[in-house]
Protein backbone atom coordinates (compact mmCIF):
# COMPACT_ATOMS: atom_id res chain seq x y z
CA UNK A 1 0.00 0.00 0.00
CA UNK A 2 2.81 2.36 0.94
CA UNK A 3 4.42 1.70 -2.39
CA UNK A 4 1.16 2.63 -4.11
CA UNK A 5 0.92 5.86 -2.12
CA UNK A 6 4.51 6.72 -2.94
CA UNK A 7 3.86 6.12 -6.57
CA UNK A 8 1.04 8.64 -6.41
CA UNK A 9 2.84 11.16 -4.25
CA UNK A 10 5.70 11.36 -6.64
CA UNK A 11 7.61 14.12 -8.23
CA UNK A 12 4.38 15.98 -9.03
CA UNK A 13 4.03 17.06 -5.40
CA UNK A 14 7.52 18.52 -5.41
CA UNK A 15 6.79 20.35 -8.64
CA UNK A 16 3.49 21.52 -7.19
CA UNK A 17 5.37 23.12 -4.29
CA UNK A 18 7.66 24.75 -6.82
CA UNK A 19 4.73 26.13 -8.84
CA UNK A 20 3.00 27.25 -5.63
CA UNK A 21 5.89 29.63 -4.95
CA UNK A 22 5.24 31.25 -8.34
CA UNK A 23 1.54 31.85 -7.74
CA UNK A 24 0.72 35.49 -7.28
CA UNK A 25 0.18 36.34 -3.60
CA UNK A 26 -3.20 37.91 -2.67
CA UNK A 27 -1.58 41.32 -2.13
CA UNK A 28 -0.23 41.30 -5.70
CA UNK A 29 -3.65 40.30 -7.04
CA UNK A 30 -5.10 43.16 -5.03
CA UNK A 31 -2.43 45.55 -6.33
CA UNK A 32 -3.28 44.49 -9.88
CA UNK A 33 -6.99 45.11 -9.26
CA UNK A 34 -6.15 48.68 -8.26
CA UNK A 35 -3.82 49.32 -11.23
CA UNK A 36 -4.59 52.53 -13.10
CA UNK A 37 -4.34 51.00 -16.55
CA UNK A 38 -3.18 47.94 -18.46
CA UNK A 39 0.35 49.38 -18.70
CA UNK A 40 0.59 49.27 -14.93
CA UNK A 41 -0.73 45.69 -14.96
CA UNK A 42 2.05 44.79 -17.41
CA UNK A 43 4.63 46.49 -15.18
CA UNK A 44 3.50 44.50 -12.14
CA UNK A 45 3.19 41.22 -14.03
CA UNK A 46 6.62 41.73 -15.55
CA UNK A 47 8.18 41.08 -12.16
CA UNK A 48 6.47 37.68 -11.94
CA UNK A 49 6.44 34.48 -13.93
CA UNK A 50 4.19 36.24 -16.45
CA UNK A 51 7.10 38.54 -17.36
CA UNK A 52 8.48 35.85 -19.67
CA UNK A 53 5.35 35.97 -21.76
CA UNK A 54 4.27 39.60 -21.66
CA UNK A 55 6.19 42.02 -23.79
CA UNK A 56 6.53 45.61 -22.64
CA UNK A 57 6.97 46.75 -26.21
CA UNK A 58 3.47 45.69 -27.27
CA UNK A 59 0.57 48.02 -26.47
CA UNK A 60 -1.40 45.95 -23.95
CA UNK A 61 -4.95 45.01 -24.87
CA UNK A 62 -7.20 42.70 -22.86
CA UNK A 63 -7.08 40.14 -25.68
CA UNK A 64 -3.27 40.13 -25.76
CA UNK A 65 -2.93 39.90 -21.98
CA UNK A 66 -5.62 37.21 -21.74
CA UNK A 67 -3.74 35.19 -24.33
CA UNK A 68 -0.46 35.45 -22.38
CA UNK A 69 -2.14 34.63 -19.06
CA UNK A 70 -3.70 31.61 -20.75
CA UNK A 71 -0.23 30.51 -21.91
CA UNK A 72 1.14 30.60 -18.35
CA UNK A 73 -1.84 28.65 -17.07
CA UNK A 74 -1.47 26.02 -19.78
CA UNK A 75 2.26 25.81 -19.10
CA UNK A 76 1.62 25.16 -15.40
CA UNK A 77 -1.00 22.51 -16.19
CA UNK A 78 1.33 20.76 -18.60
CA UNK A 79 4.19 20.86 -16.12
CA UNK A 80 2.03 19.12 -13.54
CA UNK A 81 0.64 16.61 -16.00
CA UNK A 82 4.09 15.77 -17.31
CA UNK A 83 5.52 14.82 -13.94
CA UNK A 84 2.43 13.10 -12.53
CA UNK A 85 2.05 9.38 -12.21
CA UNK A 86 -0.54 7.79 -14.45
CA UNK A 87 -3.11 7.58 -11.65
CA UNK A 88 -2.75 11.20 -10.65
CA UNK A 89 -2.69 12.33 -14.27
CA UNK A 90 -6.06 10.67 -14.84
CA UNK A 91 -7.54 12.75 -12.04
CA UNK A 92 -5.87 15.96 -13.19
CA UNK A 93 -7.12 15.42 -16.73
CA UNK A 94 -10.68 15.10 -15.50
CA UNK A 95 -10.27 18.25 -13.38
CA UNK A 96 -8.99 20.15 -16.40
CA UNK A 97 -11.75 18.78 -18.61
CA UNK A 98 -13.78 21.81 -17.53
CA UNK A 99 -11.81 23.83 -20.09
CA UNK A 100 -12.61 21.29 -22.78
CA UNK A 101 -16.29 21.58 -21.83
CA UNK A 102 -16.12 25.38 -21.93
CA UNK A 103 -14.70 25.11 -25.46
CA UNK A 104 -17.40 22.65 -26.50
CA UNK A 105 -20.11 24.92 -25.11
CA UNK A 106 -18.64 27.88 -26.96
CA UNK A 107 -18.76 25.97 -30.25
CA UNK A 108 -22.17 24.49 -29.46
CA UNK A 109 -23.80 27.82 -28.60
CA UNK A 110 -22.43 29.39 -31.76
CA UNK A 111 -23.77 26.42 -33.70
CA UNK A 112 -27.15 26.89 -31.98
CA UNK A 113 -27.25 30.40 -33.46
CA UNK A 114 -26.06 29.16 -36.84
CA UNK A 115 -22.69 30.87 -36.47
CA UNK A 116 -19.17 29.61 -36.78
CA UNK A 117 -16.98 29.64 -33.68
CA UNK A 118 -13.62 31.37 -33.82
CA UNK A 119 -11.01 28.73 -32.82
CA UNK A 120 -8.67 31.41 -31.45
CA UNK A 121 -11.11 31.97 -28.61
CA UNK A 122 -10.76 28.43 -27.29
CA UNK A 123 -8.58 27.40 -24.35
CA UNK A 124 -7.06 24.34 -25.95
CA UNK A 125 -5.13 22.14 -23.55
CA UNK A 126 -2.83 19.76 -25.43
CA UNK A 127 -4.16 16.65 -23.70
CA UNK A 128 -7.60 17.09 -25.24
CA UNK A 129 -8.46 14.40 -27.75
CA UNK A 130 -11.22 16.49 -29.27
CA UNK A 131 -10.82 17.68 -32.83
CA UNK A 132 -12.33 21.12 -32.44
CA UNK A 133 -12.03 22.02 -36.13
CA UNK A 134 -14.30 19.18 -37.20
CA UNK A 135 -16.83 20.17 -34.52
CA UNK A 136 -16.72 23.77 -35.73
CA UNK A 137 -17.32 22.58 -39.28
CA UNK A 138 -20.44 20.54 -38.45
CA UNK A 139 -23.56 21.75 -40.25
CA UNK A 140 -25.96 21.90 -37.33
CA UNK A 141 -26.55 21.12 -33.67
CA UNK A 142 -27.63 17.54 -34.36
CA UNK A 143 -24.47 16.80 -36.33
CA UNK A 144 -22.42 18.44 -33.61
CA UNK A 145 -23.94 16.16 -30.97
CA UNK A 146 -23.53 13.11 -33.19
CA UNK A 147 -19.85 13.87 -33.69
CA UNK A 148 -19.32 14.72 -30.03
CA UNK A 149 -20.87 11.49 -28.82
CA UNK A 150 -18.58 9.54 -31.11
CA UNK A 151 -15.74 10.44 -28.75
CA UNK A 152 -15.22 7.92 -25.94
CA UNK A 153 -15.38 10.58 -23.24
CA UNK A 154 -18.83 11.75 -24.27
CA UNK A 155 -20.23 8.42 -25.44
CA UNK A 156 -22.51 8.15 -22.42
CA UNK A 157 -24.49 11.17 -23.51
CA UNK A 158 -28.12 10.43 -22.56
CA UNK A 159 -30.56 10.34 -25.47
CA UNK A 160 -33.35 11.95 -23.36
CA UNK A 161 -31.19 15.05 -23.12
CA UNK A 162 -31.49 15.59 -26.86
CA UNK A 163 -35.28 15.28 -26.71
CA UNK A 164 -35.29 17.65 -23.71
CA UNK A 165 -33.29 20.16 -25.73
CA UNK A 166 -35.86 19.89 -28.54
CA UNK A 167 -38.86 20.03 -26.24
CA UNK A 168 -37.77 23.20 -24.45
CA UNK A 169 -35.81 24.64 -27.35
CA UNK A 170 -32.94 25.25 -24.97
CA UNK A 171 -29.20 24.58 -25.07
CA UNK A 172 -29.17 24.18 -21.27
CA UNK A 173 -29.66 20.35 -21.25
CA UNK A 174 -26.51 19.92 -23.37
CA UNK A 175 -24.54 22.21 -21.06
CA UNK A 176 -25.51 20.31 -17.92
CA UNK A 177 -25.13 16.91 -19.58
CA UNK A 178 -21.51 17.78 -20.34
CA UNK A 179 -21.02 18.82 -16.71
CA UNK A 180 -22.67 15.59 -15.55
CA UNK A 181 -20.33 13.52 -17.70
CA UNK A 182 -17.34 15.46 -16.42
CA UNK A 183 -18.22 14.98 -12.75
CA UNK A 184 -19.12 11.33 -13.26
CA UNK A 185 -15.78 10.64 -14.89
CA UNK A 186 -14.03 12.63 -12.19
CA UNK A 187 -15.65 10.75 -9.30
CA UNK A 188 -15.12 7.43 -11.09
CA UNK A 189 -11.44 8.09 -11.56
CA UNK A 190 -11.04 9.22 -7.94
CA UNK A 191 -12.85 6.15 -6.64
CA UNK A 192 -10.77 3.90 -8.86
CA UNK A 193 -7.68 4.92 -6.88
CA UNK A 194 -7.91 2.55 -3.97
CA UNK A 195 -4.96 3.92 -2.08
CA UNK A 196 -5.26 7.55 -2.93
CA UNK A 197 -4.43 9.58 0.20
CA UNK A 198 -6.95 12.27 1.15
CA UNK A 199 -9.41 10.67 -1.24
CA UNK A 200 -12.40 11.88 0.83
CA UNK A 201 -11.05 15.43 0.89
CA UNK A 202 -10.49 15.44 -2.86
CA UNK A 203 -13.97 14.11 -3.44
CA UNK A 204 -15.44 16.66 -1.08
CA UNK A 205 -14.08 19.59 -3.11
CA UNK A 206 -15.79 18.38 -6.26
CA UNK A 207 -18.94 17.44 -4.39
CA UNK A 208 -19.14 21.04 -3.16
CA UNK A 209 -18.71 22.19 -6.77
CA UNK A 210 -21.66 19.95 -7.70
CA UNK A 211 -23.74 21.41 -4.85
CA UNK A 212 -23.04 24.93 -6.07
CA UNK A 213 -23.94 24.12 -9.66
CA UNK A 214 -27.14 22.44 -8.47
CA UNK A 215 -28.10 25.43 -6.33
CA UNK A 216 -27.82 27.81 -9.28
CA UNK A 217 -29.87 25.42 -11.36
CA UNK A 218 -32.53 24.62 -8.76
CA UNK A 219 -33.28 28.29 -8.08
CA UNK A 220 -33.90 29.11 -11.74
CA UNK A 221 -37.65 28.18 -11.72
CA UNK A 222 -38.36 30.37 -8.70
CA UNK A 223 -36.33 33.37 -9.86
CA UNK A 224 -36.40 33.20 -13.65
CA UNK A 225 -39.49 31.14 -14.34
CA UNK A 226 -37.60 28.16 -15.79
CA UNK A 227 -39.68 25.02 -16.28
CA UNK A 228 -39.21 22.54 -13.42
CA UNK A 229 -39.61 19.71 -15.97
CA UNK A 230 -36.50 20.99 -17.68
CA UNK A 231 -34.49 21.48 -14.52
CA UNK A 232 -35.24 18.17 -12.76
CA UNK A 233 -33.34 15.89 -15.16
CA UNK A 234 -30.40 18.29 -15.25
CA UNK A 235 -29.62 18.21 -11.52
CA UNK A 236 -26.19 16.71 -11.01
CA UNK A 237 -25.82 13.69 -8.74
CA UNK A 238 -23.13 13.24 -6.05
CA UNK A 239 -23.46 16.51 -4.18
CA UNK A 240 -21.86 17.04 -0.79
CA UNK A 241 -24.45 18.56 1.54
CA UNK A 242 -27.60 18.70 -0.57
CA UNK A 243 -29.28 15.64 -1.95
CA UNK A 244 -31.30 15.45 -5.15
CA UNK A 245 -34.59 15.07 -3.25
CA UNK A 246 -34.10 18.39 -1.45
CA UNK A 247 -33.09 20.03 -4.71
CA UNK A 248 -36.21 18.73 -6.45
CA UNK A 249 -38.31 20.26 -3.68
CA UNK A 250 -36.45 23.55 -4.16
CA UNK A 251 -37.09 23.40 -7.91
CA UNK A 252 -40.84 23.29 -7.26
CA UNK A 253 -40.90 25.73 -4.40
CA UNK A 254 -41.88 29.39 -4.61
CA UNK A 255 -41.33 29.92 -0.91
CA UNK A 256 -38.12 31.79 -0.17
CA UNK A 257 -37.94 30.84 3.49
CA UNK A 258 -38.27 27.16 2.56
CA UNK A 259 -35.49 27.56 0.02
CA UNK A 260 -33.26 29.34 2.52
CA UNK A 261 -33.88 26.58 5.03
CA UNK A 262 -33.28 23.76 2.55
CA UNK A 263 -30.05 25.29 1.27
CA UNK A 264 -28.86 26.76 4.58
CA UNK A 265 -25.42 25.14 4.21
CA UNK A 266 -24.72 27.64 1.44
CA UNK A 267 -26.58 30.59 2.96
CA UNK A 268 -24.35 33.38 1.56
CA UNK A 269 -24.45 32.00 -1.95
CA UNK A 270 -28.22 31.44 -1.92
CA UNK A 271 -28.91 34.91 -0.50
CA UNK A 272 -27.03 36.52 -3.37
CA UNK A 273 -28.73 34.38 -5.98
CA UNK A 274 -32.13 35.25 -4.54
CA UNK A 275 -31.46 38.98 -4.78
CA UNK A 276 -30.27 38.37 -8.35
CA UNK A 277 -26.62 39.12 -7.71
CA UNK A 278 -25.43 35.94 -9.38
CA UNK A 279 -22.00 37.31 -10.22
CA UNK A 280 -21.33 37.88 -6.54
CA UNK A 281 -22.84 34.49 -5.68
CA UNK A 282 -20.49 32.84 -8.16
CA UNK A 283 -17.45 34.57 -6.66
CA UNK A 284 -18.52 33.75 -3.10
CA UNK A 285 -18.90 30.12 -4.15
CA UNK A 286 -15.43 30.06 -5.69
CA UNK A 287 -13.94 31.74 -2.63
CA UNK A 288 -15.67 29.18 -0.44
CA UNK A 289 -14.14 26.38 -2.51
CA UNK A 290 -10.73 28.02 -2.36
CA UNK A 291 -11.02 28.33 1.41
CA UNK A 292 -11.88 24.64 1.61
CA UNK A 293 -8.87 23.83 -0.57
CA UNK A 294 -6.51 25.93 1.53
CA UNK A 295 -7.88 24.62 4.82
CA UNK A 296 -6.64 21.15 4.04
CA UNK A 297 -3.46 22.29 2.33
CA UNK A 298 -1.10 21.97 5.33
CA UNK A 299 -2.16 18.48 6.49
CA UNK A 300 -1.90 17.33 2.87
CA UNK A 301 1.48 18.89 2.26
CA UNK A 302 2.88 15.72 0.74
CA UNK A 303 -0.22 14.22 -0.75
CA UNK A 304 -1.75 14.34 -4.26
CA UNK A 305 -4.39 16.59 -2.71
CA UNK A 306 -1.77 19.32 -2.75
CA UNK A 307 -1.31 18.92 -6.51
CA UNK A 308 -5.05 19.13 -7.07
CA UNK A 309 -5.42 22.11 -4.80
CA UNK A 310 -2.59 23.80 -6.66
CA UNK A 311 -4.24 23.11 -10.00
CA UNK A 312 -7.43 24.74 -8.75
CA UNK A 313 -5.46 27.70 -7.41
CA UNK A 314 -3.79 28.10 -10.81
CA UNK A 315 -7.26 28.12 -12.36
CA UNK A 316 -8.45 30.79 -9.89
CA UNK A 317 -5.40 32.91 -10.67
CA UNK A 318 -6.08 32.55 -14.41
CA UNK A 319 -9.71 33.58 -13.93
CA UNK A 320 -8.78 36.45 -11.58
CA UNK A 321 -6.23 37.89 -13.98
CA UNK A 322 -8.77 37.67 -16.78
CA UNK A 323 -11.27 39.63 -14.63
CA UNK A 324 -8.58 42.21 -13.84
CA UNK A 325 -7.47 42.88 -17.43
CA UNK A 326 -11.02 43.11 -18.73
CA UNK A 327 -12.20 45.08 -15.71
CA UNK A 328 -9.45 47.67 -16.02
CA UNK A 329 -9.88 47.95 -19.76
CA UNK A 330 -13.63 48.57 -19.41
CA UNK A 331 -13.17 51.10 -16.59
CA UNK A 332 -14.91 49.09 -13.92
CA UNK A 333 -14.27 50.76 -10.54
CA UNK A 334 -11.36 49.14 -8.71
CA UNK A 335 -13.47 48.15 -5.70
CA UNK A 336 -15.87 46.33 -8.01
CA UNK A 337 -13.03 44.49 -9.72
CA UNK A 338 -11.76 43.44 -6.30
CA UNK A 339 -15.27 42.22 -5.44
CA UNK A 340 -15.08 39.73 -8.32
CA UNK A 341 -11.72 38.23 -7.47
CA UNK A 342 -11.35 34.80 -5.97
CA UNK A 343 -7.75 34.78 -4.74
CA UNK A 344 -7.73 38.21 -3.15
CA UNK A 345 -7.78 36.87 0.42
CA UNK A 346 -5.41 34.48 2.14
CA UNK B 1 -54.62 95.10 -56.11
CA UNK B 2 -54.53 91.33 -55.61
CA UNK B 3 -54.57 88.69 -52.93
CA UNK B 4 -52.43 85.60 -53.41
CA UNK B 5 -54.16 83.46 -56.03
CA UNK B 6 -57.11 85.85 -56.40
CA UNK B 7 -57.67 88.75 -58.78
CA UNK B 8 -59.45 91.59 -57.02
CA UNK B 9 -62.44 92.99 -58.82
CA UNK B 10 -64.00 95.95 -57.04
CA UNK B 11 -67.61 94.93 -57.35
CA UNK B 12 -70.34 94.38 -54.83
CA UNK B 13 -70.58 90.70 -55.78
CA UNK B 14 -66.85 90.23 -55.27
CA UNK B 15 -67.01 92.05 -51.94
CA UNK B 16 -69.78 89.75 -50.73
CA UNK B 17 -67.81 86.70 -51.88
CA UNK B 18 -64.68 88.08 -50.25
CA UNK B 19 -66.47 88.71 -46.96
CA UNK B 20 -67.82 85.17 -47.03
CA UNK B 21 -64.31 83.90 -47.59
CA UNK B 22 -62.97 86.03 -44.75
CA UNK B 23 -65.61 84.54 -42.46
CA UNK B 24 -64.60 81.00 -43.50
CA UNK B 25 -60.92 81.79 -43.07
CA UNK B 26 -61.57 83.30 -39.67
CA UNK B 27 -63.48 80.16 -38.65
CA UNK B 28 -60.54 78.09 -39.93
CA UNK B 29 -58.17 80.31 -38.02
CA UNK B 30 -60.24 79.81 -34.84
CA UNK B 31 -60.23 76.03 -35.31
CA UNK B 32 -56.52 75.93 -36.12
CA UNK B 33 -55.64 78.01 -33.07
CA UNK B 34 -57.73 75.61 -30.99
CA UNK B 35 -55.80 72.74 -32.60
CA UNK B 36 -52.54 74.53 -31.87
CA UNK B 37 -53.46 75.00 -28.21
CA UNK B 38 -54.56 71.39 -27.91
CA UNK B 39 -51.40 70.15 -29.65
CA UNK B 40 -49.27 72.31 -27.36
CA UNK B 41 -50.98 70.91 -24.32
CA UNK B 42 -50.65 67.29 -25.60
CA UNK B 43 -47.04 67.91 -26.46
CA UNK B 44 -46.31 69.33 -23.03
CA UNK B 45 -47.96 66.31 -21.42
CA UNK B 46 -45.94 63.96 -23.63
CA UNK B 47 -42.73 65.84 -22.89
CA UNK B 48 -43.34 65.59 -19.16
CA UNK B 49 -44.06 61.87 -19.53
CA UNK B 50 -41.01 61.44 -21.77
CA UNK B 51 -38.74 63.23 -19.33
CA UNK B 52 -39.89 61.01 -16.46
CA UNK B 53 -39.72 57.77 -18.47
CA UNK B 54 -36.39 58.61 -20.07
CA UNK B 55 -34.83 59.56 -16.74
CA UNK B 56 -35.96 56.28 -15.24
CA UNK B 57 -34.95 54.16 -18.25
CA UNK B 58 -31.60 55.87 -18.73
CA UNK B 59 -30.82 55.54 -15.02
CA UNK B 60 -31.60 51.87 -15.22
CA UNK B 61 -29.70 51.48 -18.50
CA UNK B 62 -26.62 53.00 -16.92
CA UNK B 63 -26.81 50.55 -14.03
CA UNK B 64 -27.41 47.61 -16.38
CA UNK B 65 -24.53 48.56 -18.66
CA UNK B 66 -22.20 48.91 -15.66
CA UNK B 67 -23.39 45.56 -14.40
CA UNK B 68 -22.98 44.07 -17.87
CA UNK B 69 -19.37 45.22 -17.94
CA UNK B 70 -18.79 43.53 -14.59
CA UNK B 71 -20.36 40.28 -15.78
CA UNK B 72 -18.37 40.57 -19.01
CA UNK B 73 -15.14 40.86 -17.05
CA UNK B 74 -16.17 38.02 -14.74
CA UNK B 75 -17.24 35.50 -17.38
CA UNK B 76 -14.90 36.58 -20.13
CA UNK B 77 -15.61 37.65 -23.70
CA UNK B 78 -15.95 34.08 -25.00
CA UNK B 79 -18.81 33.14 -22.67
CA UNK B 80 -20.62 36.40 -23.34
CA UNK B 81 -20.07 36.04 -27.07
CA UNK B 82 -21.37 32.46 -27.11
CA UNK B 83 -24.43 33.32 -25.02
CA UNK B 84 -25.18 36.45 -27.02
CA UNK B 85 -25.58 34.24 -30.08
CA UNK B 86 -28.25 32.06 -28.51
CA UNK B 87 -31.10 34.50 -28.67
CA UNK B 88 -31.23 36.33 -31.99
CA UNK B 89 -34.14 37.67 -33.99
CA UNK B 90 -37.07 36.64 -31.88
CA UNK B 91 -38.80 39.95 -31.26
CA UNK B 92 -41.75 40.61 -33.55
CA UNK B 93 -43.38 44.01 -33.40
CA UNK B 94 -46.12 45.73 -35.32
CA UNK B 95 -46.25 49.49 -35.68
CA UNK B 96 -49.88 50.61 -35.66
CA UNK B 97 -51.06 54.14 -36.49
CA UNK B 98 -52.91 56.03 -33.77
CA UNK B 99 -54.64 59.34 -34.49
CA UNK B 100 -54.01 62.27 -32.16
CA UNK B 101 -55.92 65.36 -33.44
CA UNK B 102 -55.82 63.83 -36.89
CA UNK B 103 -52.08 63.24 -36.77
CA UNK B 104 -51.05 59.64 -37.25
CA UNK B 105 -48.50 58.61 -34.64
CA UNK B 106 -46.98 55.14 -34.28
CA UNK B 107 -47.93 52.74 -31.51
CA UNK B 108 -45.69 49.73 -31.09
CA UNK B 109 -47.40 46.47 -30.40
CA UNK B 110 -45.27 43.45 -29.54
CA UNK B 111 -46.56 40.44 -31.45
CA UNK B 112 -43.99 38.12 -29.93
CA UNK B 113 -42.09 39.11 -26.78
CA UNK B 114 -38.42 38.28 -26.41
CA UNK B 115 -38.41 34.96 -24.66
CA UNK B 116 -35.30 34.07 -22.72
CA UNK B 117 -36.99 31.52 -20.52
CA UNK B 118 -35.09 28.24 -20.09
CA UNK B 119 -32.20 29.48 -22.22
CA UNK B 120 -29.38 30.79 -20.09
CA UNK B 121 -27.17 29.33 -17.45
CA UNK B 122 -26.08 30.86 -14.12
CA UNK B 123 -24.70 34.40 -13.84
CA UNK B 124 -25.39 35.34 -17.46
CA UNK B 125 -29.18 34.96 -17.01
CA UNK B 126 -29.19 37.72 -14.38
CA UNK B 127 -28.04 40.30 -16.92
CA UNK B 128 -30.01 38.80 -19.81
CA UNK B 129 -33.33 39.30 -18.00
CA UNK B 130 -32.40 42.90 -17.18
CA UNK B 131 -31.35 43.57 -20.76
CA UNK B 132 -34.59 42.16 -22.18
CA UNK B 133 -36.62 44.39 -19.87
CA UNK B 134 -34.47 47.37 -20.78
CA UNK B 135 -34.84 46.64 -24.47
CA UNK B 136 -38.63 46.69 -24.16
CA UNK B 137 -38.49 49.96 -22.23
CA UNK B 138 -36.23 51.43 -24.91
CA UNK B 139 -38.90 50.62 -27.49
CA UNK B 140 -41.43 52.51 -25.33
CA UNK B 141 -39.07 55.50 -25.09
CA UNK B 142 -38.59 55.45 -28.87
CA UNK B 143 -42.36 55.31 -29.35
CA UNK B 144 -42.84 58.41 -27.18
CA UNK B 145 -39.95 60.17 -28.96
CA UNK B 146 -41.57 59.43 -32.32
CA UNK B 147 -44.95 60.74 -31.10
CA UNK B 148 -43.29 63.91 -29.85
CA UNK B 149 -41.45 64.40 -33.11
CA UNK B 150 -44.58 63.98 -35.23
CA UNK B 151 -46.72 66.17 -32.97
CA UNK B 152 -44.02 68.83 -32.86
CA UNK B 153 -43.72 68.82 -36.66
CA UNK B 154 -47.47 69.21 -36.98
CA UNK B 155 -47.56 71.86 -34.28
CA UNK B 156 -44.89 73.81 -36.12
CA UNK B 157 -46.88 73.59 -39.35
CA UNK B 158 -50.16 74.52 -37.62
CA UNK B 159 -48.45 77.40 -35.87
CA UNK B 160 -47.07 78.66 -39.15
CA UNK B 161 -50.55 78.53 -40.75
CA UNK B 162 -52.18 80.21 -37.75
CA UNK B 163 -49.57 82.95 -37.78
CA UNK B 164 -49.86 83.41 -41.53
CA UNK B 165 -53.64 83.64 -41.22
CA UNK B 166 -53.46 85.95 -38.25
CA UNK B 167 -50.67 88.22 -39.42
CA UNK B 168 -50.88 88.14 -43.23
CA UNK B 169 -53.86 86.55 -44.92
CA UNK B 170 -56.76 87.82 -42.78
CA UNK B 171 -55.41 91.40 -42.48
CA UNK B 172 -54.65 91.41 -46.18
CA UNK B 173 -58.12 90.16 -47.12
CA UNK B 174 -59.73 92.58 -44.72
CA UNK B 175 -57.75 95.44 -46.21
CA UNK B 176 -58.82 94.33 -49.69
CA UNK B 177 -62.43 94.20 -48.52
CA UNK B 178 -61.98 97.65 -47.03
CA UNK B 179 -60.44 98.86 -50.28
CA UNK B 180 -63.36 97.45 -52.27
CA UNK B 181 -65.82 99.00 -49.83
CA UNK B 182 -64.05 102.35 -50.19
CA UNK B 183 -64.01 102.00 -53.96
CA UNK B 184 -67.69 101.10 -53.99
CA UNK B 185 -68.53 103.95 -51.67
CA UNK B 186 -66.55 106.34 -53.84
CA UNK B 187 -68.24 104.99 -56.93
CA UNK B 188 -71.63 105.41 -55.22
CA UNK B 189 -70.82 108.96 -54.24
CA UNK B 190 -69.62 109.72 -57.74
CA UNK B 191 -72.81 108.23 -59.13
CA UNK B 192 -74.87 110.30 -56.70
CA UNK B 193 -73.06 113.48 -57.63
CA UNK B 194 -73.43 112.64 -61.31
CA UNK B 195 -77.17 112.06 -60.88
CA UNK B 196 -77.49 115.24 -58.88
CA UNK B 197 -75.58 117.20 -61.53
CA UNK B 198 -77.70 115.79 -64.33
CA UNK B 199 -80.84 116.51 -62.34
CA UNK B 200 -79.70 120.11 -61.87
CA UNK B 201 -79.00 120.40 -65.60
CA UNK B 202 -82.44 119.01 -66.44
CA UNK B 203 -84.11 121.32 -63.90
CA UNK B 204 -82.21 124.28 -65.31
CA UNK B 205 -83.23 123.43 -68.88
CA UNK B 206 -86.92 123.15 -67.88
CA UNK B 207 -86.68 126.54 -66.13
CA UNK B 208 -85.48 128.19 -69.33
Amino acid sequence: MLEEVNRLSDYAIIRAHDIATRLLPPQVISQLAYAKNLREVVTILHMTEYGEYISREIEPTPEYLHEQIKKVFIKRCLKLLKVSSEELRDILLEVLRIFEIENLLFIFKKKWAGEKADPSKLVILPFSTINYSSLIETKNVEEFIRLLTSYDVYSEFRSEIISLMGKFNSPLPIEYELYRIRYKRLFDVINKQRFLPDKREIEKIFQIEVDIMNIFLALAPMLYDFSPELIDPLLLPSGHKINIKTLKNVVRSKNRSFVMKALRSYKDIVENIIIKREGEAYVIAQRYLRKELLAHRIPSFISPYYVLSLLKRCEYEFRDLSVIVHGIFYNIPHENIARFLISIYN
Amino acid sequence: MAIVGLRVVPTKGFLLELKRRIEIIKEGYRLLSMKRDELTSRLMELLEHYKAVKKEVMGRAEKIVTRFREIYALLGPETIDANASINRGVLDIDVLPLSIMGILVPTVKALREVSVKNLFGPVIREIVYDLVELFQDMIKVTEIEMKIELLATDLERTNRIVNALEKIIIPEMESVAKYIEDMLEEEGLEEFLRVKLIRNIIVARRGE
